[in-house]
Parts: C-alpha cells; sequence; structure tokens
C-alpha cells in the first residue's frame, strides 16, 4: 500500500456506521463484483488509521440516535484513488454548506486533528469559510462575539506569555543536551520559583509594606478586644508586653568582621531588622482618617493563606501526573512497548548526547532482559535462601535505622550545645570564627549527613538483592527519610531548648535554661542559617566538585581518568535538594518573613549555577531519569513534606506561648487568639453563623459525609478496574473471531453471493462466542447439525452450502508452520 | 484566527524564517498561496536541521510528512511536521503520525520488521540478533490483542494510551 495522499474533493461529511452500511446498501462489496481486493482493507480497524476521528466518531454514533448525529457535523475523509472507500451518501453533509459560523469554528477545530497534508487541510478550511454565512439573531450573535472576543484576548495572552517565557533557550538547550528527564527538573524548578515568587508577594504587599510605611499606633481595642463581652475569655496582657519589649535589647558592634558575621548568622544588627518575626509590631497600624491595619490578623491570615495556595497548586500538579502513573499501574504496564515506542527523546540534538541515549536505550533492555533472569533466580531461590535473604534484609534495615537514629542523635547533641554556647556567659571571650562554627554547626552536620549518608545507604542495598527498579526505590525511599527525619529532629531539639521549664516573667529562659529572649527569631534564624548553607553546598558542589572533575577527564589524558568520566547529572538527588529547600521555605516563613525572598534569589541563581552543570560540567546518566514514572513521586514527596511543615507551623500558632518581648503577638497567649478577638467584633448574626459552623457537631458532620465520598470512589474505580480486564478478554476473544471468520470469508469468496449474504447477516447478528475457536471441533462438526448460530465451531450448517473440499484440512494459508496449541492465530493475512 | 496547525501566528512566522535559512535561494521571503506548496526543499538539506540531525528517524519522518513520500518538504509539510511534534498536538494526532512513522513498509500494519528496523534505529545496531527478536517477541506479547503476529494501528493505540513517557518523548522545540 503506497503511502499515496487523499485528494480533496471527496470530502464529505457523514455520520453512518461504516460496516451497517456496507452490509445494507452495498451488497456486491464482499462478493464477486470487485475481483482482487478483498474485505479485509474495509475492516473499520483498518479504516481507523486513515479516518482515525471517522472511526471515533462512528463508534460514538451508535449511542446517540440518527437525528442527533446528524446535527453533529462529522467529517469522514476518504481516498479518491481507492476503491474500497464507500462513498457515503446516505446522510451526507457537505460541509460546504454549512451557514452557522459557530458550527464553522467547530469543524476547524475538527479538522485541525485530521491525520491528513496542511495543503488538503488548508483547502478544506477555505472552503469552509467561503460559503456566505447567514447572519445570527440578536442575543445569539451578542454572545458569539463575546466568545470570539474572549478567544481573541486568550490567544493574545498566550502569545505575550510566550515572549516573556523565562528560559525558554535555556530550556531547549538543556532539552537537546540532556534529554526530557533532566528538563523535567527544571520545569520543577521553575514551578517552584513561581510558587515562591507568589508567596514573596503576598508577604511584601501585606506585612513588610504596612509595617514598614504607616506609623504604629496604640493597641486598639480591635487587637485586644477590650470591652466586647463576646471576648472577654481571651486573656490579654498589654503592660506585659510593653515591659519585656523594654527590656530586650541586643548588642550591636560596628565592627566590620562582627557585620559579616552577623550578617551569615542573623543576630547583632540583623536581629532586629524586618527580616525576623521579632520587628513587627503588635499593634494596628494608623492608616490615617481612623482607619486601622491591624498587623496580627495580618500576619496569621497570609500564613493560612500561603499554605493554602501551596497546597492547591501542588494538588492540581500531582493531579496532573497522577493520571499517567495511574493508568500505568492499574492496567498491565507495557515496559517492552513503551521503551521501543516512546524510547528515543525527539528533542534531542546534541550528538554525543544522542549517542548516550541510544545507549541508554540499549542499556534499558539489556536490564529488562536481567529482570527476566532476576526473575527466574527469584524462582528457583529454595527455602534455606530465602531464609539467609530476609535476615540479611531485616539486618540491613535495623542498620538503616541506627543510622538514621546516629544522624538523629548527632544533630540533637549539637544544636543543644550551640544553643548553649552561644548564650554562655564566656561567649565574648570566644574567638570570632568558633563562634560562627558553633552557630552554623547544626546546619553544617545536616549538610554533611546528607551528602555522606546517601552513599552509605547506595553500597548498603547491594547486599539485599534486589531488582534494579527496586534499588532505585527503596535508595530513594530511604533518602527521603534521613532528610525529613534530621530536619523533624532539629525542629524537635529547637522546641525542647525553647519550651524549657524555668522561666521568668517575660518568659525568658532563667539558668539552667538558656535565655532566648524572642524565641521567634530565634527559630527564624536557625531557618535563615539552613536556607544559606543549603545555597552554599550547591555552589559549592559544582564549582568544586563537578567542574574540576570535568575539566581533569576531559583534558587530562590518563586511561584511568577517562575511565572515571564526567559526573553524571543525577536527577533524584537534585529533585530531593529543591524538595528540601521548599521545605525550609514553609518551614521558615512563619518566623522570618523574609526567607521567601531568599528563596525566590537562591532558587533564580541555582538554576543558571545548574544549567552550567548540565550543560558543561556534566553527562546524561546512565539509566536516563524517567520524567513520567518519578514526577509524581517528588510531588508526592513535596505533599509529605508540606505537611510535615503544617505540623510545626500549626503548632505553635496553637500551643506554644508567643514571647511577649517581641513581634505581632507579644499581647497573646496563645497567637490564635487574634482570629477569636476579630470575629467577636462582627454582627452578631455573622458570629453565631461561624460559631455554629465551628462547632463539633457540624465539622463531625462533614467528616463523615468526606469519608462516604472516598468510599464511594474507590468503590467505584474497583469496578472500573475490572471491567478493564473483563473487556480486554473480550477484545482478544473478538479479534480471534475476526481471524476466523475474515479466513472463512475469503475462503469462500467467489462463490455464489447469496450465501455471502447469509454468512454476513450471521455474522452481524449473533454475538460471538465465549470460548477459543478450536480447530479441532471445526474438523469434528458433522455437516447436518441444525444449529443456526454462526460459531467458529459450527460453521457448516449453512443452509445450501456444502462444506468445501478442504473443510477437513487445518486452515493453512501462508503460515503453514506455526499452527500450535490449535490456535488460529498464526494463520498469516497477507491479502494485497 | 482561521488557522488549521496547532501554532499562533508568531510561532508559524518563527517557522517560516527557519524553513527559509535552510536555503533561502530557493524560498523567497514572500510565499503566495500556491508556492507554499509547490516550492520543496530536498530531503539531504532537511536532514542536515539541527532538530533533526541527530534522530535516527528522520528519514521517515520527512518521508511522512511530505505530500509525494519522497522526503522533500514543501513548506506546508514542513509546518504540519513541528505541528504535530509541537506541545500543543494533542495525543491522537501524535499517535496517528507515530504509528506512520514507525511503519517502514507502510502497509499500516507494524509486523515484525517494522519492529525490527525501529529496534535497529534505536540502538543504533548494537543489540545482537537475539535480543533484537526476544525484544520483538516482548512487543508483540504485549500488544499484540488479536494475535495476528502484528500491530494495527488500534493496537499500536492501546500501548501509547498506557506508555506514560510518550507525549514527553515525541516532541520537538522548535
Amino acid at each position: 500500500m503506497s503511502n499515496t495522499r487523499p485528494k480533496l474533493g471527496d470530502f464529505k461529511i457523514s455520520n453512518s456506521f461504516v460496516t451497517k452500511q456496507l452490509v445494507e446498501k452495498h451488497g456486491g462489496l464482499y462478493g464477486s463484483n470487485r475481483p482482487g481486493k478483498s474485505i479485509y482493507n474495509e475492516l473499520p480497524s483498518k479504516q481507523a488509521l486513515r479516518n482515525k476521528l471517522g472511526a471515533r466518531f462512528t463508534r460514538k454514533s451508535l449511542k446517540s440516535n440518527r437525528h442527533q448525529a446528524e446535527k453533529k457535523n462529522k467529517i469522514h475523509p476518504q481516498e479518491n484513488g481507492n476503491v474500497e472507500m464507500i462513498p457515503f451518501q446516505e446522510n451526507e453533509i457537505n460541509i460546504f454548506e454549512v451557514k452557522d459560523r459557530k458550527t464553522q469554528w467547530e469543524i476547524l477545530e475538527i479538522l485541525k486533528q485530521l491525520p491528513t497534508p496542511y495543503s488538503v487541510r488548508k483547502e478544506l478550511r477555505d472552503k469552509l469559510f467561503s460559503g456566505s454565512v447567514k447572519p445570527r439573531g440578536g442575543c445569539s450573535r451578542w454572545w458569539y462575539n463575546q466568545q470570539l472576543q474572549w478567544n481573541k484576548t486568550k490567544i493574545f495572552c498566550t502569545e505575550l506569555g510566550y515572549k516573556f517565557e523565562l528560559w525558554r533557550n535555556s530550556f531547549k538547550s538543556i532539552e537537546g543536551n540532556q534529554g526530557s528527564g533532566v528538563l523535567s527538573y527544571f520545569v520543577f524548578m521553575k514551578w517552584l520559583f513561581f510558587l515562591n515568587i507568589f508567596i514573596f508577594a503576598l508577604q511584601f504587599i501585606f506585612i513588610l509594606l504596612p509595617q514598614v510605611i504607616w506609623p504604629t499606633g496604640s493597641y486598639a481595642t480591635s487587637v485586644t478586644g477590650a470591652g466586647n463581652s463576646l471576648s472577654s475569655d481571651i486573656i490579654v496582657n498589654t503592660t506585659r508586653a510593653n515591659t519585656c519589649s523594654a527590656l530586650y535589647t541586643v548588642n550591636v558592634t560596628t565592627a566590620s568582621y562582627k557585620v559579616v558575621q552577623d550578617f551569615l548568622q542573623g543576630t547583632g544588627w540583623m536581629e532586629k531588622t524586618a527580616l525576623f518575626y521579632g520587628y513587627y509590631s503588635a499593634d494596628a497600624l494608623d492608616l490615617g482618617s481612623s482607619n486601622e491595619y491591624i498587623m496580627p490578623l495580618a500576619y496569621i491570615l497570609v500564613t493560612i493563606i500561603c499554605l493554602l495556595v501551596s497546597l492547591v497548586q501542588m494538588t492540581r500538579h500531582t493531579i496532573q501526573s497522577f493520571r499517567e502513573t495511574l493508568l500505568s499501574t492499574s492496567t498491565k504496564h507495557s515496559e517492552y512497548g513503551n521503551t521501543v515506542f516512546a524510547g528515543w527523546d525527539f528533542a534531542m540534538v546534541d550528538e554525543k548526547s544522542a549517542i548516550l541515549r541510544s545507549k541508554s536505550i540499549y542499556n534499558d533492555i539489556v536490564s529488562e532482559l536481567e529482570e527476566e533472569k532476576y526473575k527466574q533466580r527469584v524462582a528457583m531461590r529454595t527455602g534455606g535462601d530465602k531464609c539467609k535473604l530476609y535476615t540479611i534484609r531485616f539486618l540491613i534495615n535495623i542498620f538503616v535505622l541506627a543510622c538514621l537514629g546516629g544522624a538523629g542523635y548527632g544533630i540533637y547533641s549539637i544544636t543543644d550545645f550551640s544553643a548553649s554556647f552561644t548564650q554562655s556567659a564566656d561567649v565574648t571571650s570566644k574567638d570570632d570564627l568558633t563562634v560562627l562554627l558553633v552557630q552554623y554547626s547544626p546546619s553544617i552536620v545536616i549538610a554533611v549527613l546528607n551528602g555522606v549518608v546517601p552513599l552509605v545507604f547506595g553500597i548498603v542495598v547491594k547486599g539485599e538483592d534486589y531488582s534494579q527498579p527496586m534499588v532505585v526505590k527503596i535508595t530513594l525511599i530511604r533518602v527521603v527519610f534521613l532528610r525529613l527525619a534530621s530536619l523533624a529532629v532539629l525542629i524537635a531539639s529547637i522546641y525542647v531548648t525553647i519550651s524549657c521549664s524555668t522561666k521568668d516573667g517575660c518568659r525568658r529562659g532563667t539558668s539552667p535554661c538558656v535565655d532566648i529572649p524572642c524565641w521567634e527569631t530565634y527559630v527564624g534564624q536557625a531557618f535563615y542559617k539552613l536556607v544559606i548553607m543549603e545555597f552554599l553546598v550547591e555552589f559549592a558542589v559544582t564549582f568544586f566538585y563537578e567542574l574540576p572533575r570535568k575539566l581533569l577527564t576531559t583534558k587530562c589524558k590518563s586511561n584511568f581518568l577517562q575511565k572515571i568520566g564526567p559526573a553524571e547529572f543525577d536527577v533524584p538527588i537534585s529533585v530531593l535538594d529543591l524538595v528540601y529547600l521548599q521545605t525550609l521555605c514553609w518551614l521558615g516563613f512563619f518566623y522570618s518573613p523574609l526567607i521567601p525572598t531568599m528563596v525566590v534569589i537562591a532558587v533564580f541563581v541555582m538554576f543558571y549555577i545548574k544549567q552550567l552543570s548540565a550543560l558543561y560540567c556534566t553527562v546524561p546518566a546512565q539509566k536516563p531519569y524517567r520524567a513520567s514514572k518519578s514526577n509524581s513521586f517528588f510531588m508526592f514527596v513535596l505533599m509529605i513534606a508540606f505537611f510535615m511543615c503544617c505540623v510545626p507551623v500549626g503548632y505553635s500558632i496553637y500551643k506554644v506561648p508567643p514571647s511577649p518581648s517581641c513581634g505581632p503577638f507579644r499581647i497573646y497567649n496563645d497567637m490564635i487568639d487574634i482570629i477569636f478577638i476579630t470575629y467577636a467584633w462582627w454582627p452578631t448574626t455573622l458570629y453565631s453563623i461561624v460559631d455554629t459552623l465551628t462547632s463539633t457537631a457540624v465539622i463531625g458532620a462533614l467528616l463523615i459525609l468526606l469519608i462516604l465520598i472516598i468510599y464511594y470512589c474507590s468503590a467505584r474505580s474497583s469496578v472500573y478496574k475490572e471491567m478493564v480486564k473483563v473487556l480486554q478478554e473480550q477484545l482478544v476473544l473478538d479479534g480471534k473471531d475476526k481471524a476466523f471468520l475474515l479466513a472463512r470469508v475469503n475462503e469462500l469468496t467467489g462463490n455464489k453471493g447469496g450465501k455471502n449474504e447469509q454468512r454476513r447477516e450471521r455474522a452481524r447478528r449473533s454475538p460471538p462466542p465465549p470460548g477459543p475457536p478450536q480447530l479441532k471441533t471445526v474438523n469434528e462438526v458433522t455437516p447436518n447439525s441444525k444449529k443456526m448460530n454462526v460459531s467458529p465451531s459450527h460453521t457448516s450448517e449453512i443452509k445450501n452450502v456444502p462444506p468445501p473440499a478442504d473443510y477437513d484440512q487445518p486452515l493453512n494459508y501462508n503460515r503453514a508452520d506455526n499452527i500450535s496449541d490449535a490456535r488460529i492465530s498464526n494463520v498469516g493475512f497477507d491479502f494485497d | 484566527m482561521k488557522d488549521c496547525t496547532f501554532f499562533t501566528r508568531k510561532e508559524i512566522l518563527r517557522i517560516f524564517r527557519r524553513y527559509r535559512e535552510l536555503l533561502p535561494e530557493m524560498v523567497p521571503l514572500d510565499m503566495t498561496n500556491g508556492e507554499t506548496n509547490r516550492i520543496k526543499i530536498p530531503f539531504e538539506t532537511i536532514r542536515k536541521m539541527p532538530e533533526l540531525k541527530e534522530n535516527p528517524f528522520h528519514q521517515r519522518m520527512c518521508e511522512v510528512f511530505s505530500e509525494d513520500g519522497s522526503g522533500n518538504m514543501s513548506y506546508d509539510d514542513f509546518l504540519d511536521m513541528f505541528s504535530v511534534f509541537s506541545e500543543a498536538a494533542p495525543r491522537d494526532i501524535k499517535t496517528v503520525y507515530a504509528f506512520r512513522i514507525y511503519d517502514f513498509d507502510t502497509d499500516n500494519y507494524l509486523n515484525k520488521k517494522d519492529l525490527e528496523k525501529t529496534l535497529l534505529c534505536l540502538t543504533r545496531n548494537e543489540l545482537t540478533s537475539e535480543e533484537v527478536s526476544f525484544v520483538v517477541d516482548k512487543v508483540l506479547e504485549e500488544a499484540d490483542l488479536d494475535d495476528d503476529g502484528m500491530l494495527s494501528f488500534i493496537e499500536f493505540e492501546h500501548v501509547i494510551s498506557r506508555s506514560p513517557d510518550f507525549l514527553n518523548t515525541f516532541h520537538i522545540r522548535i
């Protein structure tokens, strides 16, 4: 079959179902008046390639009645020179006669998706729009114009977006060099960048700007809730706040070395800046003309909104990639099909990367072969082998847990030491560098652990004898655990430090507790140091490890160095780094409102550092990172990190008493009190509505409803899975039936037409029987059987027809050698 | 906008510039309607484009998208090709053209020979013949639902719908 393209002039729209028309109207098709061509080419499945949409629409038209289908104006293209294509003269709608402007646009949308050459589509489009269009009546015309305007603005906005699209050229060169797996990492980075910009914008506009611009007022009643009976049970202590704030002093030295050190530590002159929580006042800011801006309320609301928006964005992103994962795991995943058909990355441009890509596809296939061998090895494991293996695995897991525990303990003790050292009496006599190092010690310890322990995990997992994909998964899960656990331990140790029991009137610790005047600033400083450390580590890894390694291995002529080669771009670890940075941002932005700014700048600079690394310093990994497979995994890890962040922030808002010396909540006993005070000031009806809505009864009822909905959805999805299995089996059987019937039809073609009519009628009417068609039963059936069903095992009771002479022979056409298992499947169909 | 590709106006202009850069003496700055179809850049020039140079399927791609099947592409064919490979093209039309590209003997079926040729292109002839036949058998085992030893378009579409990487990899940025 040559690749001739369809010519214009034969495009008509029809809604008729192909085979039905064939069978009912054009009787001579199968029979002798079409010598040399077989019906094989008229089968819908064969036509589906040429009329991709036609087949889809004709399938749909089975559901809707004829009248409805006529209105839908389906396009059914045909080939001119091909006699098999039946001219559809029944119920045709000519596209040249479409009068309605709206349907014109709809047809244009369908036209875009026709798999025909561009020139053909262009002529179709010209003909479509050349006819005169009757003007629409008033209201619908106005509505249509509105839609048109809206479409135009949408297109304009997308084009504008393309002009300003960030990093577009970078993406193209990265994709050409390293492939789409690495590109997905950069796309993820860009997504995080925009999320952080949003958080930064919210905080800047609603927290920083008002505090800087407007002067502080006094403790107004909107803040203290004084005089309102509904909020009378909330304790507000303004006098204590005033005295303690006066006592909160910071020594600021102006020596130049100290300035830099303080910048890196967040102490000294940095401590009372807008960077940290302590700067913000608890009053209602005076906007002039007796308007006020309630700072504490703004602070808490911005926090809640930022977290909610992050959650919504993550959920949206996850749903998109979740569908793909769900699809590939619920049905039988076609590994080999995926490798062969979607293995080559069409966007690759660089020659070396292309060679590497084909090598990695080769490695993929070889590793899949090894998978097969691994499966055989697993099946051959004896009982004793299994016992030994499981004990080894158990021991290794214990070892991993011990590593994690040891890391946690190390972080805890270092944090403790660092806190007590900094606040101790003789700190001024110590060397500045020592103080800096001790301040940074928790961050350094975490960074070192994050770098070294994954290597240990990588070595240890080899003893567990898992298959290769499983190894990758298990190592990744352990590294994720390590990172989240180290952060959790850090937070826990900080909490222990600040919730020490002996405190004075201003909630500052007295000995033996560490004296921390403003614990929120202290926490903010810890996260500030972590963010700086993370950024420095990324910088150092690229410039002090990957760049020298690349230079050494490519410029020096030593064999050993050539064999090591440049570093590989490790996508999973890089993505985990990004997730870690984002976790720090979420944890820290409540205590240090400018951390999102820092993260935005850090991500922006990191993009260019990583781009340098991807384009010049590293090569694509031996096993290319499959963007789709782990995309949802990383979103999942991000979600877990997000919920992990919500716990400390939520707990500190609800339970931990704020320090009276600083910050927007210094007059309260709990930070959440401002919310209660605020809506106590609302009109009584609104207040009572909100009160009932947040009562336990309503919340409990909503929870039960939610659980019921989840249960219903999961029941439905399991039903769908069953249906998919049943339909797959049906598909296989239908295919076999089709093969059998075609074989019989072609064998009997050229005989009387009447017999073909009957056969076609029966083929149309009766459902295919269950069970595979057996050649043996065909041979055994007697010609005189009275049954009327056309089934593969009862073909000879067609009336008035003696069975053909070679009826008893097995159905041999072209591949005579492969009739195994009594299946017809191996009969070849080499017609044409 | 009455366009029947998946591109915006700016992208179409950009693609025209790239097309013209391939062979400026043959392609006028201003093409009327008839000329976009008539003037064809030969295959040898097109295959040197950076986007296509390293692609093992570039010959099949040009053959599939060129109207006469020879590989010489007019501007319409060129635009069509990149439109199908763009991000905005839906999965259906990409599947159709992927099937045509992998169908080396153009019989509208992917039989064993087509699959073998595909594999050899992908791995640049590095696999041994028994590995090739093993993989081909595996693919047919997974995808060939009606057991006729070849993949029809419906079966191919079924494989692609379960392939999570297809949309990511079947994409060219220009």
